[in-house]
């Protein structure tokens, strides 16, 4: 029964491998939980984009001066781009609430393409932005695709990187994964063209 | 007679110093033994009940997003008529959706925000918003609030799902994880659709 100094020395070697294992799992754990959250949440808020884009009136520009969306005490100036790109961009902003302390996003230009009719002048004629392109933390490419029926497709894509190493999860993914999310959008059957 | 029976005997009369000896050191034993337990069991059960929180957490946060991006779909689609200007009730979009959120969000109520009443505000706002929401219709509760704003031509519909949502780790200070369940706040923004007539 007795327990002998070595047997004393092996249960805190134990303790001293079991517990930062079961740590790191535990970490890992809810790693993957916030990735998977803030790849729906993403995928969310870029669906709702792709969509209401297609709200504005097509031939529609936001004045200048016109801006949206807080950005960490900005804005985005939407001035002389196409209405459907700041609904888009309301849209995002206004979805992705969660954890963007620790995300940051790959800045792209807020709208591309736009070259099909209905959405910004005849075809072949890209979108007319006086000066360059607002960037933001998604893009929309109006129009860059049809569907069978040849109505214009809508393609928002955004990556979003997570700071993990910036939070106690960083002990186990100690590395800042990259997420990319897609989201397709067709123009509703009945929409309001004028 | 078993081995057990010598030693109390011995120990009782105190002819065995042998076995007073052995029976010291079970006790301290037993005791390193129950000290061990008593440290080690906690830590266990904390990891294992927060793993479990991890999952629910993760489930029921998804099942909110899809409550409120189901909302927000059907709270911007023109109610009655085609050429209807005015949207649905926010009692008729969460009776639409809830049935297919429910059973994701395992024992969390979900109720309608009192209409003309402003929405709670969101996890950003130190908890006030769950509290809000917990105080009005009690613990694993999450309240659907739909607002319209901006003109007529194409509003900003905003649709946020409130509150606290059922778990299993009993409340810890500080962490906000207060009424018995974790705090949510999701909000989901998109422009309505309104048709021309």
């Amino acid at each position: 029964m007795r327990r002998s100094r070595s047997q004393r020395a092996q249960a805190v070697v134990e303790m001293a491998i079991v517990l930062p294992v079961t740590l790191y799992l535990i970490m890992g754990f809810i790693g993957l939980m916030v990735m998977v959250q803030t790849q729906q949440e993403v995928q969310t808020a870029l669906q709702l984009a792709a969509q209401s884009s297609f709200q504005a009136d097509t031939r529609q520009y936001d004045a200048p001066g016109t801006s949206c969306c807080a950005l960490n005490g900005s804005s985005l100036y939407t001035g002389n781009i196409l209405t459907n790109c700041r609904y888009a961009a309301e849209s995002f902003y206004g979805t992705m609430s969660f954890y963007n302390r620790y995300l940051t996003y790959q800045q792209s230009p807020l709208c591309t393409s736009a070259t099909l009719p209905g959405f910004g002048g005849a075809p072949g004629v890209p979108i007319t932005i006086a000066g360059p392109p607002p960037l933001a933390d998604f893009t929309c490419d109006l129009g860059a695709n049809t569907d069978s029926a040849g109505a214009p497709v809508n393609v928002c894509t955004a990556h979003v990187t997570i700071h993990f190493s910036e939070t106690p999860i960083g002990f186990t993914i100690f590395w800042d994964p990259t997420l990319t999310a897609r989201a397709e959008a067709i123009p509703p059957p009945f929409r309001q063209t004028s | 007679m078993g081995a057990g029976k010598w030693l109390r005997d011995g120990q009782r009369n105190g002819r065995n110093p042998e076995g007073r000896r052995h029976s010291q050191e079970r006790r301290r034993f037993r005791g390193q033994t129950a000290l061990e337990f008593a440290l080690i069991a906690p830590l266990y059960f904390i990891c294992v009940f927060t793993a479990i929180d991890a999952a629910l957490w993760s489930i029921e946060s998804e099942g909110s997003i899809s409550l409120a991006e189901q909302a927000a779909r059907l709270a911007v689609s023109a109610s009655g008529t085609a050429n209807s200007q005015v949207a649905p009730a926010t009692s008729t979009v969460l009776n639409l959706v809830k049935s297919h959120v429910s059973q994701a969000l395992f024992a969390t109520r979900i109720v309608t925000w009192p209409t003309g009443l402003p929405c709670p505000p969101g996890v950003s706002g130190g908890y006030a918003g769950p509290s809000e929401v917990a105080s009005r219709f009690g613990p694993s509760t999450i309240a659907l609030c739909v607002t319209t704003s901006g003109g007529p031509g194409s509003p900003i519909v905003r649709v946020e799902v409130v509150g606290y949502m059922s778990d299993f780790v009993p409340p810890i200070a500080n962490l906000g994880w207060k009424w018995g369940g974790i705090p949510l706040d999701v909000g989901v923004v998109t422009h309505a659709i309104r048709y021309s007539s």
